[in-house]
């Protein structure tokens, strides 16, 4: 084989049939190695650097995987998988990276008895499908009405990415963040909770802002800071005049005609602002306690914001596009497109506007809102990495929500449900298998226990006194999982130790064809040459 | 207020930077814009308005309005946190003059600006007193580039755009730079367009079309050649399919980026120092130097002040694509002379590889130059600081040079009577090396003349792109180039579309020669 290519492409470099499987089996062991620390909510941190000392702490296996500089293309091709393993489910990289690895492992050993990789592979084909009909068995529907089912699968997701105090605090956020934007009979969008950060004191006083937070702040140094009752015009009018293209002294012939273009566009432009100033009269009249706060998509130029500042109106340019839908969401009305449409109905209210500054950066809350379904989590913190890790902490916790509410079910954590796949597997289906095949659905099972022993020896644990007392249970037909705190099988419904359905499904399709696919490579090519100069 | 700089200033232009090669120019063209905003007497009369491209912070520092993006492990820090971090010193004007004085030349010495410069641009580029700005102006995507699947350069750049939280990070950042704008006027892109930071460019561009403006003018500068960056760890193909890669890279960007900006300056081949090609990669430091200066030139027709300005960017635009044409791809000759040289020289003339040099005379469609410090020589003698004169003292070095058959296409001209002054040491060239008389206290000064122009020789290069695109990609004949198209999902549709739109570009600019059709 190794010649027939190098006739088809003389600079072609190969590598034969068994070096090529246990390269692979190499590279999977090897990632394996690097993430397995990770698992859990006693798994440990790892710190990125950068090439020049730049730093990122991490747990998360998804943002690993992305920011290491993995260059083995096996290694690369299971990173893959895990990446869109959390692309899909937004949980579950590890796992995935372990499963695959301890498959291969698995495999490893029947390769050296002469086994062909085919017929493990066959083997892996029968244990998937009877793991996924297994799923559905164990699955616990959830109560989506019930606040506290909702934060345990909060909390287990937030407890594998942060320490129990801040993930503690973070789960009631993250929990009424979810319930906010709710809409009975509607798919859930997380978009409509923003995630706004402030280098600003500590992770712990991150919290949920009711209404929204915007980046940016009034242009006007007259403008109010601090404003109750206010009237929120949500808008995307352009109130400032295209100067760059009527100024131009390019389209005109005389100085005069370029006067007059210029004045009418101006009087075009302060049009748009007079009307806006009319419908503030209409709703505030001379209530010195109402306020009128204009937020608009496009632009406002400073005579604009002369013009309004001049009539007790606070103005924000150049909002975000997402957040006019927001605050739509959260303080009622409707995105102005045009000044036709100005009503008193378009527009929306909240409590208060105000203004915080940090250093070069404004920040306007727009907070007290009446029947808000969009928020803002406000994540503080002291340096860049502890905000970035709490932010993706975050985004998991949201999606472990989602999951829960899109699924109606949850699984068992903690170990639970790969112990009792397991034994599902070593009791039953492997009896209803014929031949060779069911070494396959062996190792298959073997591989699953990789999930309980390194939650046990990431918390310091035997992984095979653990494992020897989780089968035990599950024998004897209790379904419990391993507790990292007191290292001894505990329930995890109790607990409330709960994983995603999606993410379980997903990892039990994913997992087994990479490893398939791997084992079967019975050749690996390098063709071509460097064509680039280095 | 900002509204008097509203009645009498240009309004503000915009910078971004994508990828490591723009960046590298961007960092010298900030620190050029810098030491010149640095020499304005206070009070007294400048001959340019440089809030154009400086904003002005609560602390009433100058900073530039412009966002840098890499690919983290491409700058000395990253996730930069500001001050805390120990950043290599930036350059300052007090460590120049020393090194000067010491007829420092050449490369980076222990005690000169950017101390410590090991190849990154954040190394040496101006970032306020002790690196401050940089958490504010610079961000580093995650991850590795590594090209070991179907995708190639830009495809990766797809792929990192395909993350939601990169795309709105880097929007969010336009977003700020462009809340600060009171009369926003256009935008100038650096862009690396030939790697995966082509795409983020043309993603860019849609944004700002969608979010920020219709209407205001784009200008891409396109950093190929020279400013390369490698990205690929590993590149292991065959000829024909990197050959199909790179292909479809220019093609794509052709497509995607001249079609959507208002001019797209293409940097090729365009200047290599003495040792070659194979040199140009290690003296990035020194190419890009000579870039900024080009690039500073885009935008110095609107901002000079009164008389001598050319309008808005919007007028620089028009008058470089007088018929509004499709196609924006616009090339450029650079040439520079060596401050208060009585035999003032053009010494460096250098084309795109879109428009080679001895192209550029032919079949022009439309001109706009740009003079810097330029001496009238003769006896009227003084420097050119008028528009008129620039004119002039074109013409008159057209007729010795025995040129007389200067074509009626429309020409515009910026002249500025202040050479650029020179921040740093400049390309370790001889003619270029720094001047014992340099007029300055703490730099010295380079004059030059550019040459944005639109010509035959552009079109010529569509049509072999056109050519070569329908060759390889229309109708793959390898299976190699098949499975990249497919990887990069160009189905034969998508092809057929990129090839017509290369193609009306094409003709667009054979019919758009300015002589041919002047009277309809
Ligand atoms: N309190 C707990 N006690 C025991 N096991 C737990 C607990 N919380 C979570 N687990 C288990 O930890 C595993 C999840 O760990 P982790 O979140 O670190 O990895 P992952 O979800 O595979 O990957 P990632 O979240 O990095 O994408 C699941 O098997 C889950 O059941
Ligand atoms: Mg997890």
């Amino acid at each position: 084989m190794a010649a027939a290519v190098k006739q088809v492409n003389a600079h072609a470099e190969t590598m034969g049939s068994q070096a090529a499987l246990f390269m692979n089996i190499n590279a999977a062991k090897g990632l394996l190695e690097v993430m397995r620390t990770n698992l859990g909510p006693r798994g440990t941190i790892k710190m990125l650097v950068g090439g020049a000392g730049d730093i990122k702490l991490t747990k998360d296996g998804n943002v690993l995987l992305r920011e290491m500089q993995i260059q083995n293309p096996t290694a690369v091709m299971i990173a893959r998988t895990a990446v869109a393993q959390d692309d899909i489910t937004g949980d579950g990289t590890t796992t995935t990276v372990l499963m695959i690895g301890e498959l291969l492992k698995q495999a490893e050993k029947y390769l050296n008895e002469g086994l062909h990789p085919r017929v493990l592979v066959e083997g892996f084909e029968i244990a998937k499908k009877a793991a996924l009909a297994y799923i559905d068995t164990v699955k616990k529907p959830i109560d989506s009405s019930d606040r506290e089912q909702l934060r345990c699968v909060a909390y287990t997701s937030l407890r594998t990415k942060l320490q129990e105090q801040i993930a503690n605090q973070l789960t009631d956020n993250v929990t009424d963040a979810v319930l906010t934007i709710r809409v009975p009979n509607e798919p859930l969008d997380l978009h409509m909770v923003e995630i706004m950060h402030m280098k600003h004191k500590m992770a712990t006083d991150t919290r949920l802002v009711n209404g929204l937070v915007l980046d940016h702040g009034a242009r006007h140094p007259d403008m109010k800071k601090y404003n109750e009752n206010c009237f929120i015009l949500t808008c995307n009018i352009s109130l400032e005049y295209e100067k760059s293209e009527v100024n131009s002294g390019f389209f005109y012939s005389s100085a005069d005609q370029r006067e007059k273009m210029v004045a009418a566009e101006r009087m075009y432009t302060d049009e748009r602002v007079h009307k806006i100033i009319d419908l503030k009269n209409k709703v505030c009249g001379d209530d010195p306690n109402k306020s009128f706060v204009v937020i608009n998509q496009k632009g406002i130029d400073p005579l604009s914001l002369d013009l309004l500042v001049q009539n007790g109106i606070v103005g924000l340019r150049r909002a975000k596009k997402r957040n006019m839908e927001r605050l739509i969401l959260a303080c009622g009305g409707v995105a102005v497109n045009s000044v036709e449409e100005l009503t008193p109905e378009s527009l929306g209210y909240a409590d208060k506007v105000y203004e915080h500054v940090i250093g070069e950066d404004k920040y306007t809350f727009v907070e007290g809102v009446k029947n808000p379904h969009s928020c803002t989590l406000l994540i503080k913190g002291p340096h860049d990495h502890t905000i970035a890790q709490v932010k993706e902490a975050i985004r998991d916790g949201l999606r472990a929500i989602k999951n829960t509410l899109d699924d109606g079910h949850v699984i068992p954590g903690a170990g639970a449900f790969e112990v009792g796949l397991h034994t599902h597997l070593k009791n039953e289906v492997v009896k209803t298998v014929e031949g060779r095949a069911r070494l396959g659905v062996e190792a298959f099972a073997e591989a699953l226990l990789i999930v309980p022993k390194t939650l046990a020896s990431n918390s310091g644990n035997d992984p095979q006194e653990a494992l020897i007392s989780l089968q035990n249970e599950h024998e004897k037909g209790s379904m419990l999982g391993f507790d990292v705190e007191t290292g001894e099988p505990t329930d995890p419904t109790l607990s409330g130790i709960y994983d995603n359905l999606i993410v379980k499904k997903q990892i039990i399709q994913s997992s087994p064809i990479v490893a398939s696919q791997l084992l079967l490579v019975d050749e690996v090519i390098r063709a071509g040459r460097n064509m680039r100069p280095r | 207020m900002a509204s008097v700089k509203g009645e009498g200033g240009a309004g503000e232009v915009v910078t971004l930077q994508l990828g490591g090669g723009a960046n590298h120019v961007g960092s010298h063209l900030w620190n050029l814009v810098l030491e010149e905003e640095a020499h304005r007497s206070p009070g007294g009369a400048t001959s340019q308005d440089l809030s154009v491209l400086l904003a002005e912070t609560k602390t009433g520092e100058r900073q530039p309005r412009t966002a840098c993006f890499d690919l983290s492990g491409t700058v000395g820090t990253s996730y930069g946190s500001g001050s805390e971090e120990s950043a290599a010193e930036t350059w300052s004007t007090d460590r120049l003059s020393v090194s000067l004085a010491e007829g420092g030349h050449g490369r980076w010495t222990g005690d000169e600006a950017g101390a410590g410069y090991r190849g990154y641009w954040d190394e040496y580029m101006n970032l306020g007193h002790q690196g401050r700005w940089r958490s504010q102006l610079i961000t580093c995507f995650p991850g590795t580039w590594h090209g070991v699947n179907a995708f190639d350069c830009y495809g990766d750049g797809i792929e990192l755009f395909s993350r939601q939280d990169v795309r709105e990070g880097a929007f969010d950042r336009v977003r700020h730079l462009v809340e600060r704008c009171d009369y926003l006027q256009g935008f100038q892109i650096l862009a690396d367009d030939l790697s995966g930071f082509g795409h983020i460019c043309s993603e860019m561009i849609l944004h700002i079309r969608d979010e920020v403006t219709q209407s205001r003018p784009l200008a891409v500068v396109g950093l190929r050649g020279p400013f390369a960056q490698d990205y690929t760890v590993q590149s292991n193909r065959s000829e024909t399919k990197q050959a199909a890669l790179d292909c479809i890279n220019r093609a794509w960007a052709t497509y995607r980026l001249s079609e959507a900006s208002d001019a797209h300056i293409v940097l090729d081949n365009c200047w290599f120092p003495p040792g070659g090609e194979s040199q140009a990669r290690t003296e990035l430091y020194e190419t890009s130097a000579l870039a900024a200066c080009l690039v500073d030139s885009l935008t110095l027709g609107c901002r000079l002040f009164d008389s001598a300005s050319l309008g808005s960017l919007r007028d620089i635009m028009t008058r470089l694509n007088p018929r509004g044409k499709k196609c924006a791809l616009a090339a450029c000759a650079y040439g520079v002379v060596k401050q208060g040289d009585p035999e003032a020289e053009v010494v460096l003339r250098s084309a795109t590889r879109v428009c080679p040099a001895s192209k550029l005379d032919k079949g022009t469609q439309s001109e706009y130059y740009v003079l810097r410090g330029l001496q009238k020589g003769g006896e009227a003698g003084g420097t050119i600081s008028t528009e008129r004169e620039a004119q002039d003292w074109f013409v008159s070095q057209w007729m010795e040079g025995g040129g007389g058959q200067m074509g009626p296409c429309p020409r515009s001209f910026a002249s500025c009577g202040t050479p650029h002054l020179v921040p740093a040491h400049y390309p370790s060239t001889k003619i270029l090396s720094p001047s014992a008389r340099a007029p300055v206290q703490g730099g010295f000064s380079l004059a030059s003349m550019v040459r944005f122009s639109k010509c035959d020789a552009l079109g010529n290069e569509l049509a072999s792109l056109c050519e070569n695109f329908k060759r390889v990609c229309v109708k793959p004949g390898s299976p190699s180039v098949f499975s990249v198209l497919e990887g990069w999902d160009l189905g034969a549709e998508d092809r057929l579309e990129m090839m017509e739109t290369l193609e009306t570009m094409r003709s667009e600019w054979a019919g758009g020669n300015f002589f041919d059709d002047d009277d309809d």
